[in-house]
């Protein structure tokens, strides 16, 4: 990519793209047939730019792993690869603290071609021929991991390499995993620590460097208490999200609040809604919110959809969800991390800001 | 890597832009923008196991009583309208018999659920009924398609399917995975029973062109903690192909690669025929310990593993269950590993077909195979006809396979029980 001089700082954004964001548009009165090769040009420079997506199926070039505990009693297997056989990545990753003021706690990794790697976010991974030391998390965590693709000058680059798997360890010894979410990269990247998420235009963000956070995330459960057929009669099944705004100032250390909207539908088409504001990181059971909403009791169904929305203004998140299955004698017996599904892309831009001088 | 090694370009003043006249967004800008990001936005019908779909593939249905094994599936319409639904369950043996075909109808935004090798008499909101998985042990895939009233597949990218493998013995424990979407294209069906999947004339997005999975490899030793120490893995990887052919099974040969966390690669090649259920160990060897998937041959305890189909055979898809062995013996807790989907197959397309073969001959209203019919598996037709106990509690009696026992049935029963069961 050729870095273009502007008035702040260098651009390494595509060429074609680049030269399109600089035109002046009295081009049009003065020269319309070169203006309009200039539109074709553009537009093909768009339709070559790949789609900005929420996934975790796919290479991003951000991954938020919404949920990592290390805090004694559980630990968390962590797991990053290059799905490329093409080059090399570099990753920028921190760990964000979900309870105390969004503290973090920062370094960088190299993938190869194809490379996976493996740590435990209780230690870590000591320095060897799979790389550089990963350090732990921090003593007594409970947040999020943050990954952002660089190069090797540690600018935020758009390659789509990465993916991630994170296996949650707790002390009832009811092991599950998940994918971490990816926010793929556009292709348009200033390069600074700014990451824009969607396209919606600020006076810090004027190009959607990343995927928007979904509109609409998609649960597929069942209602707090219901019964579950292999384990038998007292046993209970509970539902548990945890919640990470996707606006995160973590160079600030400073937290985003959103509202977030359940629409929940049973099976037998009954419909129900409630809200509920997260701020920085939450891990919120289904049992405490709407007043018993959820409850297999009052509800008179098991199964159910909820769809979680941003309420309008307030930014994206992103949702994991976790599935406890409950003996007669109230133990947790097994645990599921069930993919949601998710629609959309949220309409109020979000903002990742990044530490400064981070390794 | 050393916190000199990789800096920003940036000072450490905090960085705004402010909208200036020189980079405010004339119209004309703005315009050029929507044209960028429209243009890239414009994505073509894509396979994804997070989006809503017309199609969707469950490549792992696992029902074994012996084993207390059993799947519980949960299909949502997460659309604005009713949408019926078409299902095929197909057994990896390709056994006669082990195949079967309903059809079920979900309300606007209607979740319902159901255990493989349950069925569902009757689904909420008339929804109709679901059979049990047509096999047991049954281990297979299940399809679901969107389709139009009269049961042909149509457009409506509404469907989202989560399948939860549950084990009640030696422990309990599950793993949930998302089935894997297929958009449509909005291309009409030519065939109502074949659907394709990408090619010149696809009516659904594309099988993808390869799979990558990051699994722990079979043996290596991970540390899950003080509560339960050190566990030794084993990874089981189901492999269903895209195309799907009820009646012969659709074949497909694929390369799978192994990269070990030091960056090195092992390839092998293996081919299979509708649906392979393997410990990834046994994917290349019958000696687990000399296996490429062997996290002591491989030399670190993960792996990237890729599958890629090659050849003219047919696209796949997979979904991989790791278990943590419990050391006083059995599998332990057990973890989902879902693939990344690579890429798309664009030089050739899927085809799946939806025709189930009739199922062999059998004795009507002999509920449990033993070739006689007893009074008592008469009194269960009864009571299923009456609605007053499942179809799932005698299949048999239902020797028409349309879900409903009717009078016509209820009297061959009999007969077969004052005649013998047919030859």
């Amino acid at each position: 990519m050729r870095a273009m001089a502007g008035p702040h700082h260098a651009m390494p954004i595509d060429a074609t793209a680049a030269a399109c964001l600089s035109s002046d548009g009295d081009d049009i009165h003065e020269y319309p047939v070169r203006f309009a090769v200039f539109i074709l040009a553009c537009t093909l420079a768009g339709a070559v730019a790949a789609p900005a997506d929420t996934t975790s199926e796919r290479g991003a070039s951000i991954l938020i792993f919404p949920k990592v505990v290390s805090d004694g009693g559980g630990d968390t297997l962590l797991q990053l690869a290059n799905v490329s056989e093409e080059g090399r990545i570099d990753a920028f990753c921190t760990y964000v603290d979900g309870r105390v003021g969004w503290q973090s706690s920062g370094f960088s990794l190299r993938l190869n071609a194809a490379q996976p790697t493996l740590w435990s976010a209780a230690d870590g991974r000591p320095a060897g021929d799979a790389g550089a030391a990963i350090p732990a998390a921090p003593a007594d965590f409970r947040g999020e991991l943050l990954c952002v693709e660089i190069d090797p000058t540690g600018t935020p680059a758009s390659l789509n390499r990465l993916v991630g798997r994170a296996t949650l360890l707790p002390s009832d010894g009811a092991v599950a995993a998940y994918a971490a979410i990816g926010l793929s990269g556009s292709g348009f990247n200033d390069g600074d620590e700014v990451l824009c998420l969607g396209d919606a235009q600020s006076d810090t963000c004027f190009l959607g460097e990343y995927a928007a956070c979904p509109a609409t995330w998609t649960l597929s459960h069942r209602a707090e208490g219901a019964i579950d057929e292999q384990l038998g009669a007292g046993s209970a099944v509970a539902t548990r999200l945890t919640v990470v705004p996707c606006s995160q100032n973590v160079r600030d250390g400073d937290p985003a609040t959103v509202q977030v909207r359940f629409d929940v539908t049973t099976e037998l088409e009954q419909r129900f809604t409630t809200t509920t504001p997260v701020t920085c990181w939450a891990d919120l059971a289904l049992a405490d919110l709407g007043d018993g909403l959820f409850d297999r009791a009052m509800l008179g169904a098991d199964v159910l959809q909820t769809q979680l929305a941003p309420i309008d203004g307030s930014g994206g998140f992103v949702v994991l969800g976790e599935v406890e299955r409950r003996s007669s004698g109230g133990g947790v017996v097994s645990r599921t991390l069930p993919p949601l599904h998710h629609l959309g892309a949220a309409v109020a831009g979000d903002v990742i800001t990044l530490p400064m001088g981070r390794p | 890597m050393s916190a000199a090694r990789i800096r920003l370009p940036m000072s450490a003043a905090r960085i705004r832009r402010p909208v200036s006249s020189a980079r405010k967004p004339s119209l004309l800008r703005a315009a050029l923008l929507a044209m960028l990001l429209g243009s890239a936005a414009a994505a073509p019908a894509s396979v994804s196991s997070s989006a809503p779909a017309s199609l969707l593939v469950f490549p792992q249905i696992s029902v074994d009583a012996e084993r207390t094994l059993d799947t519980y599936i949960e299909l949502t319409n997460s659309g604005a309208a009713t949408q019926a639904v078409r299902c095929v369950y197909v057994d990896g043996s390709m056994a006669a018999g082990t195949a079967v075909d309903f059809r079920i109808v979900l309300k606007a935004g209607q979740p319902v659920a159901w255990r493989a090798g349950v069925g569902a008499a009757a689904l909420p909101r008339d929804g109709g009924a679901v059979p049990p998985a047509p096999a047991t042990p049954f281990s297979g895939a299940l399809r679901c398609v969107a389709t139009d009233v009269d049961g042909v597949p149509a457009a409506g990218d509404v469907l989202i399917g989560i399948a939860t493998i549950e084990r009640g013995a030696p422990t309990i424990d599950a793993a949930a995975y998302a089935a894997t979407g297929f958009a449509a294209t909005g291309a009409s069906a030519d065939q109502p029973d074949v659907l394709v999947l990408g090619g010149a004339q696809a009516e659904y997005a594309a099988c993808p062109a390869g799979l990558a999975l990051q699994p722990f490899l079979d043996g290596a030793r991970v540390g899950l903690g003080t509560s339960l120490g050190e566990r030794e893995t084993t990874t089981r990887i189901a492999i269903a192909t895209c195309s799907s052919d009820p009646v012969g099974g659709a074949t497909a040969t694929v390369d799978l690669r192994v990269t070990n966390e030091f960056g090195q690669s092992m390839t092998h090649r293996r081919a299979l025929r509708e649906h392979l259920v393997s410990d990834l160990s046994n994917l290349d060897t019958a000696v687990s310990s000399q296996s490429i998937f062997s996290a002591a041959v491989a030399g670190s305890p993960t792996g990237n593993v890729r599958i890629v189909p090659v050849g003219s055979g047919s696209g796949v898809l997979a979904i991989a269950l790791t278990s943590f062995a419990d050391p006083r013996g059995g599998p332990g807790p057990q973890t989902a590993v879902q693939p990344q989907l690579l890429g798309e197959r664009t030089a050739q397309a899927d085809l799946v077909a939806l025709t189930v073969p009739a199922a062999p001959a059998a004795c009507p209203g002999d509920c449990n195979g033993d070739a006689a019919v007893a009074i008592n598996e008469l009194i269960s037709g009864v009571n299923i006809a009456l609605g007053a106990a499942p179809l799932s509690s005698c299949t048999a009696v239902d020797s028409g396979g349309d879900g409903v026992v009717a009078i016509n049935e209820l009297i061959a029963a009999v007969n077969a029980a004052l005649l013998g069961c047919p030859a």
